[in-house]
């Protein structure tokens, strides 16, 4: 017996070449083990040894039940024949609609009370951040969501890149600048929470002017997040709008706006944004004649440049929004 | 193979006292053998006093292997699958005392991608097993209580399925 002794370093090197669910399995064996597999740097370890393949999520929704489904389609040579169906970890009735994901996370958002009556003390707004993986969901109720007959919140999702720690952003938009007529004398309230801290706090450098509007659209990549973003100004005393990507670095916690090219300003196209591997992926659709996708790297407008254009002529285009590498 | 005829010959001694001798550019794989012979150490028979003839003997087929220099490029694709093939094969041992003792070995020798491959073989052939048969395995004593055992256990239910 003594042959199969094995000191803790080697047992170590071997727990971490395990899948993912045989380590879980194996956090009973001692506390020993529990507390080598549970420690922050060993996960971390094992991310960088272990490199999932990549993902694509596919929603959708049943006719018969209204209820939306998850898939999880591996997105190599195989693609698309290794799927695998999600169950969130939330209740169907919460009506969970998805931030986004991140580092294999991901992030839903729902509200506790009926979305109409926000004046309800039981009314709240909670993210849940979910690790399919190993099957762990943390809840987080997101703060100050009550005043907001001015406000729309918007929270961002990412996670980074050097900790693995999940990070969420809140941004409190004024709704109407052109109604509100204290606007300007409302702060901009911009609140983040990262999963290692567990609360909420407040940075107070360079936050987005506070006619700009961010939308739901959010993609995550690296350390950046970006939303589709609404400039919002008066022209001859109407309001009028046009879009631009804003984005927030998760490590320096700066925002930065990005400028579209002038043929983004025309109000009858309609753009949203997506991502392909490490590339932010603008879509314009051009109803009825175009799709054109847009790509731009690091944040950097400069470098933002068509890829490819579809032509629709004649029939308006509903574009996918998930992207997949070619096969070469 | 008989690559430059200049190679120097390096002397390891096993536990139990057996000799072997093999190229100085082969040996130079284990970071341990190699710190020794850069420490001027290595003019007398190196003793590995914590790895048997029957594991050395092992651990030398396996660097004399992956010593082996492709002469050119097709050569070498060529070559890589047969090292893949090798070191399949080399891993399936008749008994397990014996994968043990080389990812020992291998650590003690510092040869980190033979330490790769038998952690993996390891790991391999544990990840079915139950909780149980790791402990026996690894000769574990199971130190919780059968209340936080339950508790761990019920935590992670999913992957007892």
């Amino acid at each position: 017996m003594s042959d199969y002794c094995i000191p803790l370093d080697i047992q170590e090197e071997i727990i971490k070449r395990l899948p993912v669910k045989s380590m879980i399995r194996f956090t009973s064996v001692s506390k020993q083990w529990k507390s080598l597999i549970c420690n922050s740097e060993f996960i971390s370890d094992y991310h960088i040894c272990n490199i999932q393949p990549h993902h694509l999520l596919i929603s959708y929704e049943k006719h018969n039940d209204g209820q939306e489904y998850y898939l999880s389609v591996v997105d190599d040579d195989t693609f698309p024949k290794q799927k695998f169906s999600l169950t969130l970890p939330t209740s169907p009735h919460d009506k969970p609609s998805l931030i986004d994901s991140s580092q294999g996370m991901l992030c839903f958002s729902y509200y506790t009370c009926n979305y109409k009556n926000r004046q309800d003390s039981k009314f709240k707004m909670i993210v849940v951040i979910w690790n399919p993986t190993i099957r762990k969901s943390v809840d987080i109720v997101v703060p100050n969501v009550l005043d907001i007959i001015y406000y729309d919140i918007v929270v961002g999702f990412g996670v980074l890149l050097h900790t693995g720690d999940p990070m969420l952003v809140k941004i409190k938009c004024i709704k109407d600048i052109g109604k509100t007529v204290t606007a300007t004398d409302i702060p901009w309230r911009v609140e983040v929470f990262t999963l290692s801290l567990g609360a909420w706090r407040s940075p107070s450098i360079n936050l987005p002017r506070k006619s700009v509007e961010l939308t739901n659209n959010q993609v995550v990549i690296n350390r950046f997040i970006y939303w589709l973003t609404y400039d919002r100004y008066f022209v001859d005393g109407e309001l009028d709008s046009h879009s631009i990507i804003m984005s927030f670095d998760m490590t320096s916690e700066e925002f930065t706006e990005a400028h579209l090219p002038d043929s983004f300003r025309s109000r009858k196209y309609r753009v949203s944004i997506s991502k392909l591997r490490d590339s932010l992926v603008v879509v314009e659709n051009r109803y009825s004649s175009s799709v054109n996708i847009w790509t731009m790297h690091n944040g950097d407008p400069k470098s933002l440049a068509m890829i490819f254009t579809i032509n629709t002529p004649g029939k308006p285009a509903q574009p996918f929004l998930s992207l997949t590498r070619a096969k070469r | 193979m008989s690559s430059s005829s200049s190679s120097k010959m390096i002397e390891l001694r096993s536990s139990d006292g057996e000799t072997f001798h093999v190229e100085e550019t082969v040996v130079l794989q284990s970071e341990t053998i190699k710190q020794m012979i850069d420490d001027d150490c290595a003019n007398a028979a190196i003793p590995l006093p914590n790895v048997t003839s029957m594991t050395l003997a092992k651990v030398i087929e396996y660097i004399k292997k992956h010593a082996e220099k492709p002469k050119d490029d097709d050569d070498k694709k060529v070559a890589e699958e047969d090292l893949k093939k090798f070191d399949a094969e080399f891993v399936k041992v008749d008994q397990e005392s014996m994968l043990f003792d080389l990812v020992r070995a291998a650590n003690y020798l510092n040869i980190k991608s033979l330490l790769d491959l038998t952690c993996q073989a390891v790991a391999d052939s544990i990840k079915d097993l139950s909780v149980e048969e790791v402990r026996k395995k690894f000769n574990i004593q199971n130190d919780f209580t059968p209340e936080e055992e339950a508790k761990v256990r019920k935590e992670n239910a999913w992957a007892f399925d």
